[in-house]
């Protein structure tokens, strides 16, 4: 009954204090803001690319290609060396797929049917090479499904030459290399600019609570004097710094929300065809909304307890 | 009692005073009586003795306890301190609000009290539109609310006019008497303690140099003693 009495009491102190507070509230607020904004964007535009690496079917295919002067004897052996590998890999779970140089050239033709310079290439002049197609599922497996693949250069022919070389074994790992390079870039830079201004919004949020308790040293020593616990004196402060966490995480979501549907999606989708060459799907937000939320929840109620937390323990002696 | 600088404010102090004890303490300035209410109250705690306050042993009390310690004593400041923005009612519901008693409780006590000085009908002015008077009989008031024990007033005549003093010690008089309330009053103003003939304690440089009902001036004259 008391413990609810105090509550309401330091529930409506904490108000108080942040509406005499204004200013530097709202201050802290936009910093605090801005900071969830950065995660909650830098979050949104890799896992959108991720999520979509699987979909983007040519990226996760490995071909393998097959000199034009092997015997169809050759062409056998090495298709079963390949089989036998991928068997051997619980990575790779669907055996290869031999395709021929004349179906390769009728996709050719598909892909770029209107494009006359594809005309060039007919059955006479047809310089694609047969191949063996292995196809996994996670792209972000491939580097080591390269690396199984790479074991088919082992493999000699009767008169002791290699069949396959390094060269002959074509795959998307460079698109890989590259979407890894972007995403590291964009985590230290996010991950840097996060932690800077969380400091910042420590160091604010730490100075509008003390600010108020400035603003209340007499009526602060006077409680102590009329025998207020500690936790009554600084019930209300701790209130304001998680009202302040709260709120913050409430605007940033709403914000992050508005910027995702008007202006991220369109150049996650665009940035994705320069980098991948084809154009993903973008999740609808709601699919991100409990893990934003939660995030940035757990942010500002961190950086509002901690920052008030180092005030009271600096500036308010009980 | 030293305090962290070093400077030792109080030594061989040996005092009690009882339950409804009305007392003077006087001195010179820095002979030691505001560290000694400060000690009472648990701002500052013993160096070394023992101290025991409305039967907390405050030599070993845990700082938890400190509040309670509190709750048991009402200090009657010498401005009087009340908030600005607050109107009388809140002022003087405030000491109740911060321990966190019930608002019916808090109603009853607070109309209770501004009745008993009559000043029922100024519950929703602000302090700035009462008298000096009035100001002081608030403050007052709101000393009494939690129902002390223990007064403790520093100086609490110190920047106030004749007819204020009068009011105060007027109602102090009557807390100790009608109240059962112990009443410790510091003060350095020798025509109150020639006035109201009560057991008057006197310190010098920290130590206690007299303890005895009235006064009869200064034990040690204020410039000299250094020897005594
Ligand atoms: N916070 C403090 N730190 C160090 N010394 C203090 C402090 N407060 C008071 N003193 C010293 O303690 C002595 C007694 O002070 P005080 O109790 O305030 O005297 P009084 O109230 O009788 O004038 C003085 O010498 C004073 O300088
Ligand atoms: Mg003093």
């Amino acid at each position: 009954m008391k413990f609810f009495r105090s509550l309401g009491r330091h529930i409506s102190q904490g108000f108080k204090s942040i509406h005499r507070n204004k200013v530097m509230t709202t201050v802290s607020i936009i910093i605090l803001v801005s900071c969830m904004l950065i995660l909650g964007t830098f979050y949104l535009v890799i896992t959108n690319i991720e999520e979509n690496f699987n979909s983007i079917d040519h990226l996760n295919i490995i071909e393998v290609r097959i000199r034009n002067t092997c015997t169809p004897e050759e062409v056998e052996k090495i298709g079963e060396s390949l089989t036998a590998i991928c068997r051997n890999s619980p990575i790779i779970t669907e055996d290869p797929v031999y395709v021929s140089s004349e179906e390769h050239l009728k996709r050719f033709h598909e892909l770029y049917n209107d494009q006359t310079w594809s005309a060039f290439f007919t059955g006479e002049l047809n310089p694609l090479r047969a191949s063996y197609q292995i196809t996994f599922t996670n792209f972000s497996d491939i580097t080591e499904v390269v690396s199984i693949v790479s074991k088919i250069e082992d493999i000699e022919l009767d008169g002791g030459s290699k069949a396959i070389s390094a060269g002959d074994i074509s795959s998307c790992i460079d698109v890989y290399r590259n979407v890894m390079s972007i995403k590291r870039t964009l985590y230290t830079v996010g991950i840097a600019l996060m932690v800077i201004l969380i400091l910042f919004s420590l160091f604010v949020i730490g100075n509008t609570i003390k600010l108020g308790i400035t603003a209340r040293k007499d009526e602060i020593m006077f409680m102590r004097y009329c025998g207020a616990t500690k936790h009554f004196i600084r019930a209300p402060f701790i209130v304001e710094g998680i009202i302040i966490g709260l709120l913050s995480a409430l605007i940033a979501l709403g914000l992050e929300y508005l910027l995702y549907v008007y202006a991220l999606s369109g150049i996650v989708r665009s940035s994705s065809v320069a980098i991948t060459g084809g154009e993903i799907a973008i999740s609808p937000f709601s699919a991100h909304l409990p893990i934003l939320a939660a995030a940035f929840v757990i942010m500002g109620l961190f950086a509002g307890i901690i920052a008030c937390a180092v005030s009271l323990k600096k500036y308010l002696k009980v | 009692m030293a305090y962290p600088d070093g400077t030792v404010a109080l030594r061989d102090v040996s005092l009690k005073i009882d339950d409804g004890e009305f007392v003077f303490i006087v001195g010179a300035s820095g002979a030691g009586k505001t560290t000694l209410t400060k000690l009472l109250l648990c701002e500052e705690r013993v160096s070394s003795g023992i101290l025991e306050v409305n039967s907390f042993h405050l030599e070993k009390m845990r700082s938890f306890r400190i509040p309670y310690l509190r709750r048991t004593m009402g200090v009657v400041f010498q401005d009087f301190r009340l908030f600005p923005n607050k109107t009388v009612y809140e002022n003087v519901a405030f000491p109740m609000q911060v321990i966190g008693e019930s608002g019916k409780r808090i109603r009853n006590t607070v109309t209770y009290f501004l009745d008993q000085v009559g000043l029922g009908d100024k519950a929703g002015s602000f302090p700035h539109q009462l008298s000096g008077g009035e100001q002081q009989r608030v403050a007052f008031v709101r000393a009494m609310v939690n129902n002390p024990k223990l007064i403790i007033a520093d100086e609490p005549t110190g920047s106030i006019d004749n007819d204020l003093r009068d009011g105060l010690m007027d109602m102090l008089l009557q807390a100790n008497r009608s109240g059962k309330k112990t009443v410790i009053v510091v003060t350095h103003d020798t025509d109150l303690l020639y006035r109201y003939r009560k057991r008057t304690i006197q310190l010098h440089k920290g130590r206690l140099v007299s303890d005895q009902i009235g006064f009869e001036g200064y034990a040690i004259p204020a410039n000299g003693g250094e020897n005594a």
